[in-house]
């Protein structure tokens, strides 16, 4: 069954002025559930783009974008934040969180957005959620205190902290070392097989080929052969 | 729930940025009003500097060792003291009962300032005068007639009175009555007779008069010349309000500088902060345009609390003032001054929030992480 599935999706900016720019030039793509799938590009390629699409954080210009069997494509702004909260966990490029707040109250921040878990229901899921990504004992640390692998251990829980379909994870490793690189891909590993689906945007020829299959955006459109 | 909630999450993420902007508001409100207010003290005189009376000379004729004798018959003889308007309190004769005395207020001061929240005739031809009692003088009905005496101490005025009003507690008029020197009146002489008749006659020869307006032609080097001091009603206000006023404007100015640039700073200053965790806020879920609805309400909210706490201390600065004479601020300067910083504080802001509000997510998203 396809989760994800994207039919000629074009993203155009500045559309009509001297500056445009066509990052995403008839993109098809489909996903099943519970796949993993590596989206590989060099710089300016458009991966960034895709995945925000994918991400409900942007909108296309053109295209069809069915998630679940529904056609998002023109959603207004508020259901496109409800699918956000809801059915996507997006683990940002250099993690992406509030070092001033501690552990607890950076993963908890999307369930403020939800009416999933309320009362005592929260705390119970965020300390699950902090015991799956191995961060039991750390609630209560700032985030600023904590290393890279922990940091990104906190932004894959605040994705998970909602139980969405479709994690989407912009460079998940780029600023770790290989141990611990190692160890965040175990932890999707694991997640797949709970039957998320995982995207990932990366450089990294390995973590690719950790994953399912790999297509690869070059100037907009995608292909299944590196043509880099 | 969950937008309060949310609400609540923003302003517990920046309490510090919050409390010292409330601060600021407190600070500027109640500052911006007492300078005002003090303006307004300042500038009192200005109700009586009229066209009739800027000219007039205003002459303290006490309070000099050359001049022991200040009677009114005395001054009579020395010049035309026809055009005297002042008032003159004189004391019950029955010396227990010291708060039922007698307030004369010259005809001249009847007829040339009409806004004093008495209203005579003007009329002492007649065999009675009219009078105001105190609500305090519970003996006294309007339109009845009464027979009073006064004294001086050493002699008596007794005079027949028809009641004609009833002055309200803490009511206040322009007497012009001092023992100072022109060089030590602070701010026109407001009498608050709460106890006593007040009542219109020509002076009695033996009544001590201190200062007043003169409503005549006569300049003031005349008076000057006999020994007394004077000068010009409005060659006086000049003098009182230049000084005071320029350095209470100042002061009114620098409050709304502070308040501007204080403001500014520290919006512009926390700006990226807020719009970095804005930016999370959207990737988690929430739409922009309910992120910048609440960084909106944050800021009216901020604003809203410094207000209440202004209005709290005014209120206990004013109810802990004996009189409005002591006033430092009143009501209607402070709401003139929550305007005046509340137009401050919205162009202060408008620079940051703008910024804020046209944020793209996705270009804020990533790099760094949120402070």
């Amino acid at each position: 069954m396809n989760i994800i599935e994207i039919r000629d999706l074009h993203k155009k900016y500045n559309e009509g002025k001297d500056n445009e720019v066509h990052a995403l030039s008839g993109v098809d793509l489909t996903v099943e559930k519970a796949d993993s799938l590596a989206i590989m590009g060099v710089s300016g390629s458009g991966k960034s783009t895709l995945l925000n699409i994918l991400g409900c954080l942007d909108i296309p210009t053109s295209g069809t974008y069915t998630l679940k069997d529904e056609n998002i494509s023109d959603k207004s702004a508020s259901e496109l934040a409800k699918i956000r909260n809801k059915t996507i966990g997006f683990i940002l490029q250099s993690f992406g969180l509030i070092e001033s707040d501690s552990v607890y109250t950076n993963i908890k921040l999307p369930l403020l957005f939800s009416n999933k878990y309320v009362g005592k229901e929260v705390k119970k899921r965020v300390n699950s959620i902090i015991i799956e990504v191995g961060l039991k004992g750390l609630e209560k640390k700032k985030v600023r205190d904590m290393s890279g692998g922990q940091k990104q251990r906190v932004a894959i829980a605040r994705a998970l902290v909602n139980d969405p379909d479709i994690i989407l994870a912009d460079e998940p490793t780029s600023a770790l070392d290989s141990k611990t690189a190692s160890e965040i891909m175990a932890i999707f590993k694991d997640l797949q097989s709970n039957g998320k689906t995982i995207i990932i945007v990366t450089h990294d020829k390995h973590v690719a080929d950790q994953l399912d299959r790999t297509v690869y955006i070059k100037d907009g459109l995608l292909s299944d052969i590196d043509e880099v | 729930m969950n937008r309060i909630k949310i609400f609540l999450s923003n302003i517990r993420h920046s309490w510090l940025f919050s409390l010292v902007l409330m601060c600021e508001v407190v600070v500027c409100i109640c500052l911006f009003a007492i300078a005002s207010t003090s303006t307004t003290a300042v500038r009192g005189w200005s109700d009586y500097l009229n066209l009739n009376t800027a000219s007039k000379s205003l002459v303290a004729f006490d309070g000099y060792d050359d001049i022991n004798d200040t009677s009114y018959g005395t001054l009579s003889k020395m010049t035309d003291m026809s055009g005297l308007a002042t008032t003159v309190e004189l004391r019950d004769v029955n010396e227990d009962a010291v708060f039922s005395g007698i307030n004369i207020a010259t005809p001249a001061l009847a007829d040339n300032f009409d806004d004093m929240g008495f209203k005579f005739s003007g009329d002492v031809s007649s065999d009675y005068r009219e009078a105001y009692a105190s609500s305090s003088q519970t003996d006294y009905e309007i339109n009845k007639f009464y027979d009073i005496s006064a004294t001086d101490g050493i002699d008596i005025y007794s005079v027949r009175v028809k009641i004609i009003g009833i002055r309200e507690p803490n009511s206040k008029y322009y007497g012009f009555s001092t023992f100072k020197p022109l060089n030590e009146i602070v701010q026109p002489i407001l009498e608050e007779s709460i106890h006593g008749i007040l009542i219109c006659d020509n002076l009695p020869e033996f009544a001590k008069v201190e200062s007043g307006i003169m409503i005549n032609d006569i300049a003031p080097s005349h008076y000057n010349d006999l020994g007394f001091q004077a000068i010009t009603v409005k060659e006086y206000y000049d003098s009182k309000t230049s000084d005071e006023f320029d350095i209470l404007m100042y002061l009114a100015i620098c409050c709304i500088i502070f308040a501007a640039a204080s403001i500014l700073c520290n919006y512009v200053l926390n700006i990226d902060n807020i719009t970095k965790r804005s930016a999370v806020m959207y990737v988690c879920g929430e739409t922009k345009a309910s992120v910048v609805c609440m960084e909106a309400v944050k800021m009216v909210s901020i604003f809203s609390v410094g207000m209440a706490i202004s209005y709290g201390i005014t209120h206990l600065i004013i109810s802990t003032t004996a009189s409005n004479q002591d006033a430092i601020v009143t009501w209607a300067k402070f709401y003139q001054s929550v305007g005046v910083i509340l137009g401050v504080y919205l162009l202060s802001v408008l620079i940051g929030f703008v910024k804020f509000a046209r944020i793209n997510p996705l270009k804020v998203i990533g790099n760094e992480n949120v402070d």
